[in-house]
């Protein structure tokens, strides 16, 4: 229980600027769409933007007027719901900071690999703070991000958005910790390139079909198990919406992931268990 | 004051004709025999590069022999250290950055699992200073004293101390020596130094490693003395005289 206050207070104390400067994202998210008419400047501006494509003339200077008048307004929520979505996600990932590959390389595994406790049970316990402190962390920023008043078309997709960010930041928080405890160095920054390429993998298998093959249809089948569940997060969160069915399916594939990377974890510290430094 | 071992008590140590290396054919280490009785205080004395940091990573169970038999309290090295625990301070010590000493502290006495003792783990250790500031922030002494603390975190039966002596000021060498001179008898101590002034008052037998061979040298009568073991020192080959 100690190893893992210790961890807590060590996580919170190192992280406290990153999770401030998110959570201030989302304080500005709140004021924002509640103190300024943000749906309507964003439904006003697309709206012209439509009219201009549909027509294929110049605005007129009363359009021009308009969009400049709140193209302020819709920036600053654009670059604000951004960098909340964005800096959360981040967060979670720095979040375990590499904390296996590091101490094995810089030989400070030998603080806790002389002491009888397995180094699998003692970086677990440092883990399961680290996760402790994210999930605190993420709560924190989701709440007060909720209180903020969503426009027009964002409502639905902005109530179910913060959630969702919540999951994803708890399962990229277990990705970090899988990758740094293979001794892999720099997990953070692999786990995100892992996140945004399962993004890009993700829309690419939404857009275009898999071709009618037998191969296809295994490929099809077999990567949402090895990508990160960005859409099956997106599905399970629909749930807690009034009328819509659970989705057992996507729960048990977010199980799944949260379950492999922890194995992957398991795995990766039972190998430094065996042989603590690389020499 | 004696303290109390929870493994049986100080360990004794056989090695029997190890090799010991890094790469094929290339042993730092070769043909070494040795017993270390339990309780026993060994200076491991040679040259640079001579392997004496690769024996103690050989006995923490690190590097596998790549011939031979090296054996703690009949255990294999790496079997006895994850039973038992040993007590270990690296030659450079690594402690993990941003982190609070009283956070480090705190899981090394987890880890130590029952019978660890912060209190007097930091008085052997003589780490008297505020320990509720950044690792970061600590001199090298204060680093190696930090070490020395979550090393001694539980009474165990071996204690490797690899140049212990590297980084502390006059003073705190001297209360190292009066330190291993309060536990010794509890655990038995392999202690790796070129100052050769205090392994002479601290250590029963010194093992001289030159050139990957090993040579036990027995206390003379009148004891060790620094001109005695600098006279040993001087005649390896290694040595620069």
């Amino acid at each position: 229980m100690n190893i893992i206050k210790a961890s807590i207070r060590n996580a919170v104390r190192r992280k406290w600027k990153f999770a401030l400067v998110v959570f201030l994202c989302g304080v500005g998210l709140v004021v924002l769409t509640n103190v300024y008419q943000v749906g309507d400047a964003l439904e006003r501006v697309g709206e012209i933007n439509e009219s201009m494509q549909s027509s294929g003339e110049p605005p007129s200077d009363e359009e021009v007027r308009e969009v400049a008048r709140n193209a302020g307004l819709v920036f600053l929520f654009g670059a604000l719901a951004f960098l909340f979505t964005f800096g959360t996600t981040l967060l979670a990932f720095v979040m375990p900071g590499g904390v296996v590959a590091n101490e094995r390389r810089s030989t400070a595994i030998m603080l806790w690999a002389q002491h009888p406790m397995p180094l699998t049970s003692f970086y677990l316990q440092r883990y399961a703070g680290i996760q402790v402190a994210t999930v605190a962390a993420l709560l924190i920023i989701g709440l007060t991000a909720s209180l903020a008043s969503f426009p027009g078309e964002f409502g639905a997709s902005g109530a179910r958005g913060i959630p969702s960010t919540f999951l994803e930041g708890v399962l990229a928080c277990a990705v970090s910790f899988g990758i740094s405890a293979l001794a892999i160095r720099r997990a953070a920054f692999f786990g995100f390139v892992y996140y945004l390429g399962s993004s890009f993998v993700g829309e690419l298998m939404g857009d275009i079909p898999p071709p009618p093959t037998a191969l296809g249809e295994f490929v099809a089948a077999a990567v949402p198990f090895l990508i990160f569940p960005t859409q099956e997060i997106w599905n399970l969160v629909g749930g807690f919406e009034s009328g819509v069915a659970w989705d057992w399916g996507a729960t048990g594939m977010i199980v799944y992931h949260f379950v492999l990377w922890t194995a992957v974890a398991w795995l990766g510290l039972r190998r430094l268990d065996r042989r603590p430094v690389k020499l | 004051m004696q303290a109390t071992t929870l493994n049986g008590g100080p360990a004794e140590l056989k090695l029997r004709e190890l090799d010991v290396g890094y790469q094929r054919g290339r042993p730092v280490l070769a043909g070494l025999s040795l017993d270390v009785v339990p309780g026993e205080v060994l200076a491991v004395v040679g040259p640079n590069g001579s392997g004496k940091t690769t024996l103690f990573r050989t006995l923490l169970g690190v590097l596998a022999p790549v011939g031979g038999e090296a054996s703690i309290a009949g255990a294999t090295p790496a079997n006895y250290r994850r039973r038992h625990g040993v007590g270990y301070l690296a030659e450079d010590t690594a402690l993990p950055p941003g982190w609070i000493c009283d956070g480090l502290l705190t899981m090394a006495e987890s880890a130590s699992g029952p019978g660890a003792d912060i209190g007097r783990a930091c008085r052997l250790a003589g780490v008297d200073y505020d320990t509720g500031v950044l690792v970061d922030k600590l001199s090298k002494g204060m680093r190696r004293r930090l070490a020395l603390a979550m090393a001694l975190m539980r009474p165990t039966g071996l204690l490797f101390l690899d140049e212990p002596e590297s980084g502390l000021d006059p003073g705190q060498r001297i209360r190292l020596r009066r330190q291993v001179e309060e536990i010794r008898g509890d655990m038995t101590i392999l202690v790796a130094s070129h100052d050769l002034g205090e392994l002479a008052m601290m250590s029963d037998r010194v093992l001289l490693i030159d050139e990957g061979r090993g040579r036990v040298v027995e206390q003379p009568a009148e004891g060790f003395t620094r001109e005695f073991l600098e006279a040993e020192f001087l005649g390896l080959e290694g040595a620069v005289s």
